[in-house]
């Protein structure tokens, strides 16, 4: 089987300058599912490249650069409307995610397309804070009951807030990881930390903000895996030129007990986007390996599930491996006993969803 | 090639395999389908529009087709897929073409962003153009017909299309879609012969559509300079006025017109700008077309929209 396009071209973006008509045609409908079409017109401008490819490939390369360049305004103009929200409510506050790419203007944050703002606060202050946002014009996104109980409860953000005269989502945070799971990140290590912008927005130390990418995609069902992947790709290559970034990122794996998650990045990035690790930092990695058979296994998930999509559907395979890693990211977030809970009233809500009549009760 | 040019078997054929790559003046859509009035129809509509059948690298992909074989037989419906999405309710299969109509506005408004695009109707002379931009039922589509009729030359009934770099017009004069009454109207003003067949049950009533042809087509890649910006108002009965708009309410008014403005940031603001400094800008009240036609002959013909190059 010949390598998708779109992953030839993270690769490599030289390669772009070799396409048939057909293969642009291919290449961009990839690159649109998987929202990485700006990165693509990003990889070339930094490569010399744009000129020597189609102008007709060109434009509608630009066409998404211009889409992120909107997001990216959109996002920092919510993250100027949040701090003066909050400006009368004393609590410090940490920019995650894209959001952080941003503030600290990466490279990467150029042809990335965000949507929603991610930010994070002490969890004892997360409802002074959820108070002044509502002040301030936010409304929740989510309305139902249990599902809001289910954030408050068991995740490491609030159910997400929603400004309606910007159509914008903030997600609030206390911490990286669902408290519920089997990593337990270190809130007051991940604040310690934490490093100002040139405009004094706080973010997390690239070693805690590589992690958070990481759990992200790797504790997750990788339904928008491939653009996570690429976000570690580019994060890695960011940061990975200052040596005593690899072994920081160990130490911080090692402190949070996101080894595994960090074995996993590692061994996906390497694998599948010949993401430049020190072998020495992989061959250190392999202590938080999983059993040989699991690991068998999850390289084989990541593989079917990482590489971008094929035009239609999945293959049987494929969906199989989806289902995989969505049992895999429930059971790592909740204990049995609760996920049960959660799952058999999650089920509830859909017959009676499906049942005329039940509903009203 | 145009598309004339295309045998009806071959042009059957591809629409029914690749698909044909037709140029629409500013952007290329792969068109594809298995439904054969709609090749007929689009062959006739779309006659003198360039078209390529080998593969070429394409801004839309569009494909009209039945949601399921069941509907090739029963009630049958058809739906449009733009890629992989459908963003359109099923239509009968009778109203496959203006379906397609619709599909193509659509992938116009929500894919571009290479071009600030204001919904508008725009018409051309030689190297200036006149913008109408106006909601729908104010009579733009009649006026740019009525226009076409009278040898202007169609750069687009739907979207006027405005490059960031040189503030120039673009054309993509797709066939002009006309509703009710407008037919009646256009048919007895000689354009009885560029009229397709007649739509009925559409959610706008009933349509018809005019057929491109002549210089909108030869000068399918020249642009053209905005000089004269109108906002139409047909009044039955009443005087003709022409009634000078300020340039700040016409920057508005453009703004509630424009489909990509916030999405262009600053450079919808600086193209917008040059157009409303370069252009003379009127409200046009009319009831009687050649008085009317006759006014926006003049009204180009006096406007200065080099001015703009001389400032800058």
């Amino acid at each position: 089987m010949t390598e998708p396009l779109l992953l030839t071209a993270i690769k490599d973006p030289a390669s772009l300058t070799r396409l048939s008509k057909g293969q642009w045609n291919e290449l961009i409908r990839q690159a649109e599912r998987e929202v990485l079409v700006a990165r693509l017109y990003v990889a070339l401008e930094a490569a010399g490249l744009l000129d020597a490819i189609p102008e007709r490939a060109r434009n509608l390369l630009h066409d998404g650069l211009v889409q992120a360049e909107f997001n990216q305004t959109r996002i920092r103009f919510e993250m100027n409307r949040v701090s003066r929200a909050l400006r009368d409510t004393p609590v410090p506050l940490l920019l995650l995610k894209g959001s952080a790419y941003l503030a600290l203007d990466l490279p990467m944050a150029r042809g990335r397309l965000a949507s929603d703002l991610d930010i994070m606060v002490p969890r004892d202050q997360i409802s002074q804070v959820r108070d002044s946002l509502f002040a301030a014009g936010w409304t929740m996104a989510i309305t139902r009951a249990y599902d809001v109980h289910y954030y408050e409860t068991w995740m490491h953000e609030i159910a997400p807030l929603w400004h309606p005269e910007r159509e914008m989502a903030t997600d609030v945070h206390h911490t990286i990881a669902p408290p519920t799971s089997r990593v337990s990140p270190k809130v007051e290590a991940l604040w310690n930390a934490a490093r100002e912008t040139e405009d004094g927005q706080k973010v997390l130390c690239p070693a805690d903000m590589v992690l958070h990418a990481a759990v992200h995609l790797i504790n997750e069902d990788f339904r928008m895996g491939f653009r996570d992947l690429v976000d570690l790709h580019d994060l890695l290559i960011q940061f990975g030129g200052e040596a005593a970034f690899w072994s920081e990122l160990e130490s911080r794996a090692e402190l949070h007990g996101l080894g595994r998650v960090h074995y996993y990045m590692l061994g996906f990035t390497t694998a599948l986007l010949d993401t430049p690790v020190p072998q020495a930092s992989r061959d250190a990695a392999a202590r938080f390996a999983p059993p040989a058979p699991i690991a068998l296994l999850m390289g084989w998930l990541g593989r079917t599930t990482l590489t971008p999509r094929p035009r239609h559907r999945h293959s049987l395979i494929a969906k199989a491996a989806f289902g995989c890693l969505y049992v895999r990211s429930h059971w790592l977030r909740m204990p049995p006993l609760l996920l049960l809970r959660h799952l058999s009233i999650k089920a509830w809500f859909r017959v009676r969803g499906a049942v005329p009549g039940l509903s009203a009760s | 090639m145009i598309l004339k040019d295309l045998p009806s078997e071959t042009l059957s054929s591809l629409l029914k395999g690749p698909g044909i790559n037709l140029d629409i003046g500013s952007f290329r859509a792969n068109l594809r389908t298995d439904v054969d009035q709609l090749a007929q129809q689009v062959a006739e509509l779309y006659a003198e529009f360039p078209v390529e059948t080998e593969t070429e690298i394409c801004d839309f992909f569009v494909r009209i087709a039945p949601p399921s074989p069941l509907r090739r037989y029963v009630r049958q419906n058809v739906c449009a897929y733009i890629d992989d999405l459908d963003p359109f309710e099923p239509m009968p299969r009778d109203l496959a073409y203006p379906l397609l109509e619709s599909a193509l506005n659509w992938c116009v408004a929500s894919q571009i962003s290479r071009y600030l695009l204001l919904h508008a109707a725009v018409m051309g002379r030689g190297d200036r153009a006149a913008i109408f931009p106006a909601p729908s039922g104010t009579g733009k589509s009649t006026l740019s017909a009525l226009l076409s009729l009278a040898g202007w030359r169609l750069l687009s009934d739907e979207f006027a299309i405005l490059r960031g770099s040189d503030g120039r017009l673009q054309a993509s004069p797709r066939p002009i879609s006309l509703k009710n009454e407008s037919i009646r109207i256009i048919a007895d003003a000689g354009g009885a012969e560029r009229l397709s067949r007649r739509y009925d049950g559409t959610i706008k009533g009933s349509l018809s559509y005019l057929r491109s042809q002549g210089e909108s087509l030869t000068a399918l890649n020249e642009t053209c300079l905005p000089a004269l910006v109108i906002f139409p108002a047909f009044k039955r009965g009443a005087a003709l006025k022409v009634q000078p708009v300020e340039k700040s309410e016409a920057f508005m008014r453009l703004i509630d017109n424009a489909v990509n403005y916030l999405l262009l940031g600053q450079t919808a603001f600086e193209t917008l700008t040059r157009v409303v400094e370069r252009c003379d800008i009127y409200h046009l009240e009319y009831s009687d077309n050649e008085e009317a036609i006759a006014t926006l002959d003049e009204l180009l013909a006096a406007a200065k929209p080099e001015r703009e190059a001389l400032a800058s």
